[in-house]
């Protein structure tokens, strides 16, 4: 029973394929303005990756915000839901998701089962997520997967007082006008992304085991922020922190293709 | 004529009379809310809400409204403003109101109203009334309000020189509690499994009488869809093809997006079977012997007191549990109005308190009348999330 898991976000595609219990393969590709191509473009490298063809996936579900427009998916699951699902899979003593994306912030709170009981979501700003700390890196000249290990060096975080992520852009520029360093300012913005999370969490509280995917918990710095904050070591899964909502989506593929053939 | 477009048709006949006021020699006050409109109509004054513009506008014409909004942001009114506060205020500053013979406003709504009003009534350079609303409710605050509206009653007389007839307001009361009546009866309806209301019928009906109580026009206007909705009781009409799920809203709805509203009702059969800016309101019966306590207590107790004034316990328990209870709800919507601080006190409070008492509750932050601030594709994700939580 191969199945597949298509999620088109806002910054990157990410397909994930599955036989039975076993991840074959997967992909994170960069979004493209149209979500058909990110998702195909995604698609097939997972394909490629796998040595199989579209016609070998017998079931595939898009989620993300793109999920309406992935040509080959049979069906559409919600982002929140298919979070819910992959965390759960990867461990099933989650019970908090911390998913920081490209452009959307989400905390979500999961049963024993893996089923959502709770969720918010960051609304019209996007300052507390994955594009946010894009334009800082862009501003300071230092390479994104860089940001992490640079920002542990820091003995002194400077204090981003900008709540728009423009105007941080500015206030970076201004700190290192100022002579402030580069170590620090990237604490100060870490620091400042993880306040704007940690007020989202208590919005639906913590509850262990609490776990931290998307893109940005790739970054040392911010896990290392938030866990501080929240007083609790945050899980990595095993996995891509990035392709946690398209195993989700496979793993709701795969009991569809269950259930119908049952 | 389908029920919302009634409601719709009742308001713009309203604001119509309003604008040929002058002509007809009457007088016009322009009042927030938790001024009784039945004040006004007693003394044969037009009353006008210019917040109910926002949310009439915004379902039938939203370039308006961003008009209004526009004109407020040119003159340095900050943009994050509440649409119900910088509104009117935009309205005066385009001289788009008619003319207007006196401000009254009242406390208890939110401060922001109040301050656009006392904008209003000095760009318009009209006298103007402030009704002081204690924040709590029990017998010492109606009396409290009682004196208040005594106080605003003179002073109406000296700014428009006409007498206040309390005869008159006893029978005003008649009318006000009769519309009141066939209200509380639609309501009784909403009780039904499955609801006999659209969401766009059903969610737009609390609005006229908060400007028009008191009037023959929302007499009417309830007495006729009482009887529409009764026979679609008797008849047992399906109106949602299957409801699934029954919705608590909490505070306003969103004026503009008809087609969410629907949608919800399509996709996920979610029916909103109470507001809770109606439900008091459609709890409290008025009597004409005791007129001024009467207002009092329908102010003080209204549903816009419980979402902005008001102890939270006043919204929580009073008005809402025992709305879930009473209408069978099972889940809540709680709207986060674009730059409403007494919205966003109450927040994450009301949100964890109905969730212990079983009901799940979204929040949607967003502008429920200003286009401009109401991302529709993000609030469709939301909700999509959210049946998609009730469902899973």
């Amino acid at each position: 029973m191969i199945v597949a898991g298509v999620d088109v976000g806002s910054l990157t595609g990410k397909a994930v394929i599955m036989e039975n219990e076993s991840i074959l393969s997967y992909s994170i590709v960069p979004s493209t303005p149209l979500c058909e191509k990110t998702a195909t473009n995604a698609m097939n490298q997972a394909l490629e990756k796998a040595g199989l063809s579209l016609n070998d996936i017998e079931y595939i579900i898009g989620t993300g915000y793109g999920r309406l427009k992935i040509p080959f998916a049979k069906e559409n699951v919600t982002e929140i839901s298919c979070h819910g699902k992959g965390a759960h899979w990867l461990n099933p003593a989650t019970r908090t998701i911390i998913d920081i994306g490209g452009q959307d912030t989400k905390v979500i709170r999961i049963n024993e089962k893996g089923k959502v009981i709770d969720f918010a979501m960051n609304d019209k700003c996007a300052a507390g997520t994955g594009r946010f700390l894009e334009i800082m890196a862009k501003a300071l000249e230092v390479k994104l997967e860089d940001l992490g290990p640079l920002s542990l060096k820091s003995t002194n975080p400077v204090t981003i007082s900008s709540q728009c992520s423009v105007f941080a852009e500015s206030e970076v520029i201004s700190l290192l006008a100022e002579g402030e360093s580069i170590i620090n300012i990237i604490a100060g913005l870490h620091e400042s992304i993880s306040s704007r999370l940690i007020a989202l969490v208590h919005k639906v509280g913590l509850q262990k085991e609490a776990v931290l995917s998307g893109g940005v918990a790739k970054n040392i710095g911010v896990t290392q922020c938030l866990n501080n904050k929240l007083g609790v070591e945050l899980i990595l899964l095993p996995a891509d922190p990035q392709i946690i909502g398209a195993i989700g989506a496979a793993i709701f593929a795969k009991t569809k293709l269950q259930t119908s053939k049952n | 004529m389908d029920i919302h477009l009634r409601i719709a048709e009742t308001i713009a006949n309203s604001i119509e009379k309003i604008s040929q006021a002058e002509k007809e020699g009457k007088q016009v006050a322009l009042i927030n809310y938790f001024v009784p409109p039945e004040l006004c109509h007693a003394m044969d004054l037009i009353p006008i809400v210019p917040e109910t513009y926002m949310g009439f506008f915004a379902t039938v014409n939203p370039e308006k409204v961003i008009e209004a909004q526009e004109a407020a942001e040119n003159y340095g009114i900050p943009r994050e403003l509440c649409v119900f506060i910088k509104g009117p205020m935009g309205l005066a500053l385009k001289n788009a109101l008619p003319p207007i013979d006196v401000v009254c406003s009242a406390t208890g709504v939110c401060m922001g109203s109040v301050k656009a009003h006392d904008f209003i009534s000095r760009h318009l350079k009209c006298s103007d009334f402030l009704i002081d609303t204690p924040y709590y409710c029990d017998d010492e605050s109606i009396k409290y309000v009682v004196n208040e509206y005594r106080e605003c009653i003179k002073a109406l007389e000296k700014y428009t020189g006409k007498k206040f007839d309390y005869d008159k307001l006893k029978k005003i009361l008649e009318i006000s509690e009769r519309g009141a009546e066939y209200y509380r009866k639609i309501n009784e309806f909403r009780k039904l499994t499955p609801s006999p209301l659209h969401n766009v019928e059903g969610m737009n009906l609390w609005v006229p009488q908060n400007f028009m109580s008191g009037t023959e026009d929302v007499t009417a206007l309830y007495q006729s869809v009482y009887n529409e909705v009764k026979n679609r009781v008797e008849k047992a009409e399906k109106i949602v093809k299957e409801e699934r799920h029954r919705i608590l809203w909490i505070t306003m709805p969103i004026f503009f997006s008809f087609d969410t509203l629907t949608w919800l009702e399509e996709k996920y059969g979610a029916v909103v079977v109470m507001e809770i800016v109606a439900h008091s309101t459609a709890r409290i019966k008025m009597d004409p012997s005791k007129p001024l306590e009467s207002l009092a207590t329908k102010a003080l107790l209204s549903g816009f007191a419980s979402c902005a004034n008001g102890p939270m316990d006043n919204l929580l328990t009073i008005q809402s549990i025992d709305a879930a209870k009473e209408y069978n709800v099972d889940a809540a919507i709680l709207v986060a109005q674009w730059g409403c601080k007494q919205i966003a006190g109450i927040l994450n409070m009301s949100k964890k308190f109905f969730q212990m008492n079983g009901i799940p509750t979204l929040i949607l932050d967003t502008c429920i009348a200003d286009e401009r601030n109401y991302p529709e594709s993000q609030i469709r994700i939301r909700l999509e999330e959210f049946f998609e939580m009730l469902e899973g």
